[in-house]
């Protein structure tokens, strides 16, 4: 079968690559574009390690067939630092190590931007409700928390 | 400036990469002309395998190769996996074939590997490739398997008893005799699956250039895996080269050395291209080594005031169908009994039985937690028998610390003796009940049970030997440019372990992190090494680090004194610079005199000094420190649904001296959440067939962040005489007393109904059916 | 195998085509049930319909006083939309647990309906609200209520080649509420064991005119309870009418044991989640 050719933008950029009909997102950004900040933690849609953002609309890539993107605005965590300036939850995930192994980490800190664009000022039930879909096995959610309420509080200052 | 960084929470080295999408895991790495891995699997617990047809896979377009147990046998010196640690409770040998040959014994055991042009490609063709099984009776249950009339596990062998052991001191016969009361208990202890985030996975690749095997994998131990590939391939030490790149967490079952890890390195060499395979996760829950059942019985003997005459009883564990690792949790479970408490007689036999699933290993705790849950029952049992509080039985057996070094009369695996070096056990209970206000408790749970509303308060002490050895290799090097380098044996699997090293390095040299880079988990840059496990890097590595900086200090402070022309002990490390304390002009970089001590053609090193700027420690730990702690939950359960919440949650533990702070806490609370998932949430299912029923995340019940309390934390430090840093291991010590803290305030909770609870995860279904058995 | 292909018509005429000529053609919206099916070559479709470019079912307006709800909208655009969260909040509460944040970015009430799993989260408060499906096919427009498109786990009452185009949310009476609860065991993520979606009426004087009763996760399929319904009806919704009302749920229970509870746990807790999703929606119709 012909693979299908997609024209995308990825982090601001227009991109093209081409893919297979049944080839998910999450395979297209990291097999055939080679972006692999964004991971595979199940395949499934159970863990949110590979979120990222659609027309601004939070999403598991890995439950996005790649030929539906077409046309559309797709955010990933190589695109949420500016050079070398950190983003306000990269900073703060930083600096209350928020994270250990970090592979779950790209799709938490899509999914806690996603958040805080919709709501600046976030309890932390609503933060932990949130992100529910990012499954976590090193931290135990605390300093992620934490490093949300952080980021959020200086982002509104 | 030397000696002012321990103790301080600085950020971790490793983050950045990884806060930018810029970490290198396993499946990050893409090489030119990759092919991709799928395993052919059994679909039975149980079945002799009598043939296997490629026909329809090989008709796939992009299958580059289809390779079975005949197709490698001429590729290797060895076709099992001989990795048991060495025992003499064994009685059978039960090693993994490197792919099944005649019969398969578990769901999700390697039969064949599939190479494609893509991974969906070697995916589908996996799906293609027929199996001849003929389905053989299969063992599903530990229990079962021990009596009489059970099916092997394999077939032809005299029995399912794979080892048996037993662990005793003291006179327990007189214990029991003079015994006021004698409580007796059945647990049955389930701990699941360890599911990291990032699934295992290997890049395979034989570089022609160098004429060496290459093999990044996702693995706690990259020296074992590379020993294992010598023995299995028969070849020179110098043609193989293990990498642990980036690894998305470990908890245990990364450690051990996988059917996967051979066939995706032997796959390289032989279709002559770089192989990968990546886990999925419905493989992970099928092929990955887990921790599984415990059934104890159990009894205790006390005096008419509470206190601990002795333990005895029996245990059975579920080995699975192979050893992958050897026979170490039955062996911590049992060693760890007696714990925190004055114990004078203890007994427990220990029985493994094989049975038709896949092999076990160490999960975060490694057998602790299920240890740690039998003396708590049994501790909770002895209150309510005599009407005490739980907390003043525990208070009344602390092992005082006037008592400490305390020799328990238990020898470790190694055969070396456990002495409990150091500590104050009745302080931390102090501290974990002061922390959750135990005192205001009843009240609170007085005014709540006016409402209709349930709460309960549990307490759970544990106790962890740490920082196994016998040692972590360590070499600290300056180079010209001025940079340190730290190379070591350990291996990161998220810990901070990088950190850790440059952070103890800093401080003993001098000099800041930020001129530290640490390379770990790679063969091919240090000789020996053993990885992460058993909660043994800060001890183990950092010690290493730690003598080997102060070498390095030293050769510094020598080598300008000569540059300078000063005494070393005028002198002082600031950053990358030596210089004259009081004359800052009078300086010298560490690159400039790393230059100077990497010599030319023809002149003489400075002084004569050996040349290079670098030191090699191998610190020998034939001891462990022990780490223990006290959990403190309290817990409502809505007695209509059987549903738990935790309102609060405390952990007061000494782990020593603490290196980094802000990384103490996210081990204590990440080893918290996973110990609460296995109370109330996780469960690894099989069925009668052995068949896992238990596949997803979603299915198996990995705890998110709704599910996780805030988890307060007491940090106690009481340093260990056993290392110079006094720190000991801190990896599992959330892990070890979650879930008997947690049954013990759910069974609290339901104190009016007389609730008894010996088992885990304990879930909603579970506590109805105990609330209802108690009303009849 | 099969090689699939996929399309992404404009109209719901050239999708009803497109499903009518293609033998193996299966209807495609937020994906997150077909996806992983797919990958788990739990189904080998040879095309893809994806109906997310067809307006009309992308969309949620009012009408005749209700609301009609695209069945292709995402969970998360329906949870954003005040007026309708306002009228219906069970059918919210619903929608809310259909999975995490980012499967409600993509998932569907078409397509949680449409996968006919027992547990859907969403399908008993759209039976407790009444709501009616509007269907076309290779032979016109239907009308449907919901609680007749689910025949058996995965089974549903759909001829080949129809979809379901919108949910009509009929125009609520005053002093109404609904409600929806449900029983897993993590808080979140999860499936559920026991789900109840409970919508009453009350008069002036807070008797019960009009109650439907919709349980999931107890059946093979979701069930409207006419008897739990009829319990509270002409009541004042008291302990009384409670404990009838949830006697009638528990009876109507035909539940499995599984992994997540055992059959006897489900027939208890259904009667107790019924009592406490009909307590908040007397809580919700006598503040309205």
């Amino acid at each position: 079968m012909a693979r299908a050719h997609v024209t995308t933008t990825i982090n601001g950029d227009v991109v093209d690559f081409l893919c297979e009909a049944d080839q998910t997102l999450l395979s297209a950004l990291r097999d055939e574009l080679r972006m692999t900040g964004t991971k595979e933690g199940c395949g499934t849609g159970d863990c949110g390690a590979c979120s990222v953002t659609i027309d601004g609309r939070l999403v598991c890539s890995c439950l996005v067939l790649a030929v539906e993107v077409e046309g559309k605005a797709i955010d990933t965590i190589e695109g949420m630092a500016d050079g070398e300036n950190l983003h306000p939850l990269q900073k703060k995930f930083l600096e209350h190590a928020a994270l250990q192994c970090g592979i779950c980490t790209p799709g938490i800190l899509i999914a806690a931007r996603s958040l805080l664009e919709r709501n600046p000022d976030p309890s932390e039930t609503e933060i932990r409700y949130w992100l529910a879909g990012n499954l976590c096995r090193c931290t135990g959610y605390h300093k992620i928390v934490e490093a949300v309420l952080d980021a959020a509080r200086e982002m509104r200052s | 400036m030397a000696g002012d960084l321990l103790g301080k929470p600085i950020p971790r080295i490793e983050d950045r990469p990884l806060l930018t999408g810029r970490g290198r895991f396993v499946d990050d790495i893409h090489l030119p002309g990759m092919v991709h891995a799928a395993i052919v699997r059994s679909p039975l617990a149980h079945a002799r395998l009598r043939g296997l047809h490629r026909g329809r896979a090989a008709a796939v377009e992009g299958v580059v190769a289809i390779l079975a147990a005949a197709d490698l046998e001429p590729h290797l010196a060895t076709t099992t996996l001989s990795v048991g640690l060495p025992s003499k409770a064994y009685r059978l040998v039960v090693d993994r074939p490197v792919l099944a040959t005649d019969e398969v014994r578990y769901v999700g055991e390697p039969v064949a590997i599939i190479i494609a042009r893509s991974r969906y490609i070697a995916e589908d063709a996996a799906a293609l490739v027929d199996l001849d099984l003929e389905p053989l009776p299969a063992v599903s249950d530990a229990r079962l398997a021990l009596r009489p009339e059970a099916p092997r596990a394999h077939s032809g062998a005299a029995t399912n008893v794979v080892a048996e052991f037993t662990m005793a001191y003291g006179d327990l016969d007189g214990a029991f005799a003079s015994a006021a009361h004698i409580v007796r208990t059945s647990l049955l202890q389930h701990r699941g699956v360890s599911h990291p985030i990032e699934c295992r996975g290997a890049v395979g690749h034989y570089d022609a250039v160098q004429d060496c095997l290459v093999l990044w994998s996702s693995t706690q131990a990259p020296h074992s895996h590379a020993r294992m590939l010598v023995k299995l391939l028969g070849c020179d030490e110098n043609r193989v080269r293990v990498v642990s790149p980036d690894v998305g967490g470990g908890f245990g079952p990364k450690l051990v050395f996988y059917q996967e890890d051979i066939l995706v390195a032997l796959a390289a060499r032989i279709v002559g291209a770089p192989v990968k395979w990546i886990e999925d996760r419905r493989e992970h829950f099928m092929a990955t080594t887990q921790e599984r059942d415990q059934h104890w019985d159990m009894e205790i003997a006390a005096d008419a005031t509470g206190r601990i005459l002795g333990v005895r009883g029996h245990m059975i564990h579920d080995h699975g169908a192979y050893t992958a690792r050897g026979i170490n949790l039955a062996q911590n479970s049992a060693q760890i009994v007696p714990g925190v408490y004055r114990v004078p007689a203890y007994e427990l036999r220990v029985t493994l039985a094989l049975t038709n699933r896949v092999p076990v290993s160490p999960v975060r705790g490694a057998g602790h937690p299920q240890g740690a849950f039998a003396m708590e029952r049994l501790l909770d049992r002895v209150a309510q028998e005599l009407g005490l509080d739980r907390a003043e039985v525990r208070r009344r057996n602390l092992i005082p610390p006037e008592a400490l070094p305390y020799r328990l009369p238990i020898k470790t695996r190694g055969g070396t003796e456990m002495i409990y070096d150091s500590g104050d056990y009745p302080a931390c209970q102090a501290a974990a009940l002061a922390a959750i206000d135990y005192d205001g408790f009843r009240a609170r749970q007085a005014t709540a049970r006016a409402e209709g509303r349930y709460l309960g308060v549990g307490i759970a002490n544990y106790m962890k030997g740490t920082g196994r050895g016998p040692f972590e290799s360590v070499t600290i090097r300056v180079g010209p440019s001025g940079r340190v380098s730290i190379y070591s044996g350990a291996t990161a699997i998220g810990q901070g372990t990088k950190t850790m090293l440059a952070q103890i390095c800093a401080d003993a040299i001098g000099v800041d992190v930020a001129r530290i880079t640490v390379v770990t988990g790679d063969t091919g840059t240090i000789a020996l090494g053993h990885g992460a496990a058993s909660s043994r890097q800060a001890v183990n590595a950092g010690t290493s680090v730690h003598l080997a900086a102060l070498a390095v200090r030293h050769k510094l402070l020598q080598a300008a004194a000569i540059h300078l022309e000063a005494d070393a002990t005028d002198l002082e490390i600031i950053g990358g610079t030596i210089r004259v304390k009081g004359v800052p002009a009078m300086a010298v970089g560490i690159g400039e005199l790393a230059d100077a001590l990497a010599g030319l053609p023809g002149y003489g090193i400075p002084g004569g000094l050996e040349p290079g700027v670098e030191a090699s420690r191998h610190a020998l730990f034939e001891a462990l420190t022990f780490a223990y702690g006290t959990t403190a939950a309290e817990v409502e359960v809505d007695i209509e649904t059987g549903a738990v919440a935790i309102r609060r949650y405390v952990v007061a533990h000494d782990s020593g001296m603490m290196i980094n702070p802000m990384m103490v806490d996210g081990q204590i609370l990440g080893g918290a959440a996973h110990g609460i998932g296995n109370a109330l949430y996780e469960w690894m299912g099989y069925d009668a067939a052995a068949q896992p029923v238990t596949t997803t995340s979603a299915e198996y019940l990995v705890p998110g962040a709704p599910e996780i309390p805030r988890i307060e934390m007491v940090h106690i430090e009481i340093p260990t005489p056993h290392n110079p840093l006094g720190v000991k291991g801190v990896g599992e010590s959330g892990t070890i007393p979650a879930a008997a803290a947690v049954v013990s305030a759910v069974e609290d909770a339901l104190a009016p109904f007389c609730v008894r609870i010996g088992e885990t995860p304990i879930r909603p279904t579970r506590i109805l059916e105990l609330i209802a058995a108690s009303r009849r | 195998m099969v090689d699939i292909n996929y399309a992404a018509p404009d109209t719901l005429d050239k999708a009803v085509a497109l499903l009518a000529r293609t033998g193996g053609a299966k209807v495609f919206a937020g994906g997150t049930d077909v996806i992983v099916q797919l990958h788990a070559d739990l189904i080998e479709p040879e095309l893809l319909v994806d109906i997310k470019n067809i307006p009309e079912v992308r969309s949620i307006a009012a009408e005749k006083g209700g609301f009609r709800v695209g069945a292709a909208m995402p969970a998360m655009k329906i949870l954003d939309h005040k007026a309708f969260a306002t009228a219906w909040p069970g059918v919210i509460e619903g929608v809310a647990l259909i999975g995490s944040v980012q499967v409600k970015g993509r998932a569907t009430i078409g397509g949680n309906l449409c996968n006919a799993s027992p547990a859907a989260d969403s399908v008993p408060a759209l039976i407790a609200a009444g709501a009616v499906c509007t269907i076309v096919g290779p032979n016109g427009r239907r009308e449907a209520p919901v609680e007749t498109i689910v025949t058996g786990p995965g089974k549903t009452s759909l001829a080949k080649g129809e979809i379901i185009a919108s949910f009509f949310f009929p125009a609520r009476a005053p002093h109404s509420g609904d409600c929806y609860l449900r029983l897993t065991p993590r808080t979140e993520m999860d499936i559920a064991v026991v789900g109840v979606g409970v919508s009453l009426t009350l008069d002036g004087s807070g008797t019960c005119t009009a109650a439907r009763v919709a349980l999931g996760a107890v059946a093979p399929t979701p069930l409207l309870v006419a008897a739990a319904g009829a319990a509270l009806v002409g009541t004042k919704v008291d302990a009384a009418a409670l404990a009838k009302m949830a006697a009638a749920a528990s009876a109507a229970c035909r539940p499995i044991s599984d992994k997540r509870g055992t059959k006897e746990y489900r027939i208890k807790t259904a009667a107790v989640i019924a009592r406490r999703t009909a307590e908040k929606a007397l809580e919700r119709a006598r503040a309205n």
